[in-house]
């Protein structure tokens, strides 16, 4: 295997997470994998040290550079395995965890990643985490195949993996300008410190497909239009001054551009509904998700945002700048943009696909997006075979997003198993 | 495996009550009971370390104490018939006192703070006064002043702590209190100076106030105005 490269630069979208970093919360994510089998966690041990060196994109710690953050090698080993917690996704701190900037759990089937967004998006976890549940089933003696996400380890990584992808997209000429307006957020009473209250929702991914299908909808546009649909019933219940309601949904370059990368690589589309201009039927809201969605949804919107990224990152005043001054203009920008602009967020990295073989040893997968500060919550869906699991990570003690959520799907004729780490 | 009665969902087996509506769960038919099945999410607890304030505190101390120490010998050695350290270490305390010293405490408690503050800022102007040969200012217009600010800050942090106050009612108490404190700092600079005891400029900053706190009030009782307020002032 060549020698690894030593100290990375961090992609473009990465540059904003440090800044963002506080003591109580930083933007974090869990992809997990549930086997057929009780995890082993010596195997597993074994399985992510196998797996390490093929992607050398994570095996970095994040160090200060006079301009800008950087990751080099990190000469920890290994992250250590950990028994899974109830309260996933709490806070990175750069020194400790070896270092590390992703977490590994394991409990009874499951095997849970913890990743901070700046090292990679849900994709790049999604392969990682993938890879790692492939080589734990060969260490326990079945014969895995790659494909789809599983990555062959005795390949070294491609420099088209490990470079900064948002550079090669080519820039634009027109910009797209990205308005930030006071949306509404829901309120209740905050969880503890560090801690989220989970909710996930089994659901079959023929029902949804179908569900969708009904409404001319894709997967994506039905859940965020739902997720919408809920929150704009919610702020019109409490009988106060109506604000625009904003979906964020996250998109994923890797296919519009064909770089298939596994560092950050995805772009979002904020989409919303004026209670203002009247009152909306679910299928108004979906409609209005439908159409925004596939208008903006092109290539051409795309390297447009993209451009707008990188000017800003790549413009003589940002890059002269020292260090400590950008992250904390990043913290304090962060706290009137980010996540004020939005009502919920809705990541949707579909059906993983896994090689034949190893399908039958597991069971789904899910992927959790971190609770944010101001976003009451924060949904993920994905699915493997037929089963497709929808993740609610709530900051509040409430959970009557989720119930509206689910019992919606129930009215409609789909079959929902709930899990929940609330006691 | 049990449903939910009132939501329709299905929960799962170590389920004692719905996830969305706390239903309890009573299935008497259940192959395993709740206690023996394996839950969803473990019970394991991992609460991040604490940011160290103190250690923060620490090193910050230690760097306003190294010029300092450095000035007093360089003015010792080199006295040039007096001691101009006085005024940079004198400084240096009062700005460690104010910015650092609260960072020491695990739980700062205003009831502590802002008497050793306020004693910080009378020693303070106590060692200009002794260098600069005052004549009575120090008890009869320094002290009042500072007890008065003193107070009024210590009032101030008292309501603020109180996160669960209405934002309305909490700048009532404010423009209260500052119009409180106008009252005294102006009797006191009046009865130094030996003029009329008759306040004026007070007056006129505790009418204002008093206009502000019937606004506020009134915002409190019209809730679109209030949500107006809030939509274009947010932060």
């Amino acid at each position: 295997m060549p020698k690894q490269k030593q100290w990375f630069k961090l992609d473009n979208a990465a540059t904003v997470f440090p800044g963002q970093n506080t003591s109580r919360w930083s933007n974090i994510f869990r992809f997990s994998v549930m086997l057929t089998e009780k995890i082993d966690p010596a195997i597993l041990e074994q399985a992510l040290a196998d797996v390490m060196p093929r992607f050398p994109c994570y095996d970095v710690r994040i160090r200060n550079g006079l301009f800008w953050h950087y990751f080099e090698k990190n000469p920890n080993g290994i992250p250590e395995i950990q028994p899974d917690i109830v309260n996933p996704c709490h806070r990175v701190k750069f020194k400790e965890n070896r270092g590390y900037l992703f977490r590994i759990y394991y409990y009874e089937n499951r095997i849970s990643g913890d990743f901070y967004h700046a090292l990679t998006d849900g994709l790049g976890a999604c392969y990682f985490v993938c890879t790692l549940a492939a080589q734990y089933l060969r260490l326990c003696g079945h014969n895995i195949s790659v494909g789809g996400n599983v990555l062959d380890i005795t390949f070294p990584a491609t420099p088209e993996e490990l470079d900064d992808p948002y550079k090669k997209c080519g820039l634009s000429k027109g910009k797209v300008s990205r308005r930030i307006s006071s949306v509404y957020h829901a309120k209740g009473t905050k969880a503890p410190k560090h801690m989220v209250n989970i909710t996930r929702g089994i659901v079959s991914l023929d029902d949804v497909r179908a569900l969708a299908k009904s409404y001319g909808a894709t997967v994506t546009e039905f859940i965020g239009a739902l997720l919408l649909f809920v929150h704009y019933e919610k702020q019109k219940e409490e009988k106060r001054k109506q604000k625009k309601v904003c979906v964020q949904i996250p998109v994923s370059l890797r296919k519009t551009f064909g770089i298939h990368t596994l560092r950050n690589f995805s772009l979002y589309y904020l989409l919303d509904i004026d209670p203002m201009l009247g009152e909306y039927t679910f299928e108004e809201v979906l409609r209005h998700i439908i159409f925004s969605l596939r208008d903006i949804n092109n290539e051409k919107t795309l390297r447009a945002m993209n451009t707008a990224n990188l000017k800003l990152a790549n413009s003589p005043f940002m890059r002269v700048m020292p260090l400590v001054v950008k992250d904390l203009a990043i913290g304090i920008a962060s706290l009137f943009t980010g996540e004020k602009a939005t009502t919920v967020l809705f990541t949707n990295l579909g059906k993983i696909d896994l090689p034949e073989d190893m399908l039958e040893f597991v069971d789904c997968v899910e992927v959790m997006a971190g609770p944010g500060r101001l976003n009451a919550v924060r949904c993920g869906g994905c699915g493997v075979k037929d089963k497709f699991i929808i993740d609610f990570a709530n900051i509040f003690e409430e959970s009557d997003i989720e119930k509206r959520f689910f019992t919606v799907l129930v009215k409609m004729g789909a079959h929902v198993k709930i899990e929940s780490n609330r006691r | 495996m049990s449903y939910c009665v009132n939501c329709g969902v299905e929960l799962d087996d170590s389920a004692k009550k719905c996830a969305l509506c706390s239903t309890p769960v009573v299935n008497l038919n259940a192959l395993i009971p709740p206690e023996e099945a394996v839950p969803p999410f473990p019970t394991r607890v991992v609460i991040p370390a604490e940011v160290r304030r103190r250690y923060g505190a620490f090193i910050a101390s230690m760097v306003f104490l190294i010029p300092n120490i450095v000035c007093l010998v360089i003015n010792l050695m080199f006295n040039f018939g007096y001691l101009w350290a006085t005024y940079i270490n004198a400084t240096s305390a009062l700005v460690w006192l104010l910015l650092v010293f609260p960072f020491l405490f695990k739980n700062p408690k205003s009831y502590i703070i802002v008497p050793i503050d306020a004693l910080g800022v009378f020693l303070y102007t106590a060692v200009f006064y002794a260098v600069e040969h005052g004549h009575g200012w120090l008890f009869e217009l320094a002290l009042p002043l500072i007890l008065v600010v003193a107070a009024f800050a210590f009032s101030v942090a008292e309501w603020i702590k109180h996160k669960k106050l209405d934002w309305p009612i909490l700048i009532t108490s404010l423009l209260l209190q500052t119009a409180v404190a106008s009252f005294g700092i102006e009797l006191i600079f009046r009865y130094y100076y030996e003029l009329s005891l008759l306040p004026v400029v007070s007056i006129i900053i505790a009418a204002c106030c008093l206009a502000l706190v019937a606004f506020f009030l009134s915002v409190l009782k019209n809730k679109r105005l209030r949500a107006w307020l809030s939509r274009k002032f947010f932060i």
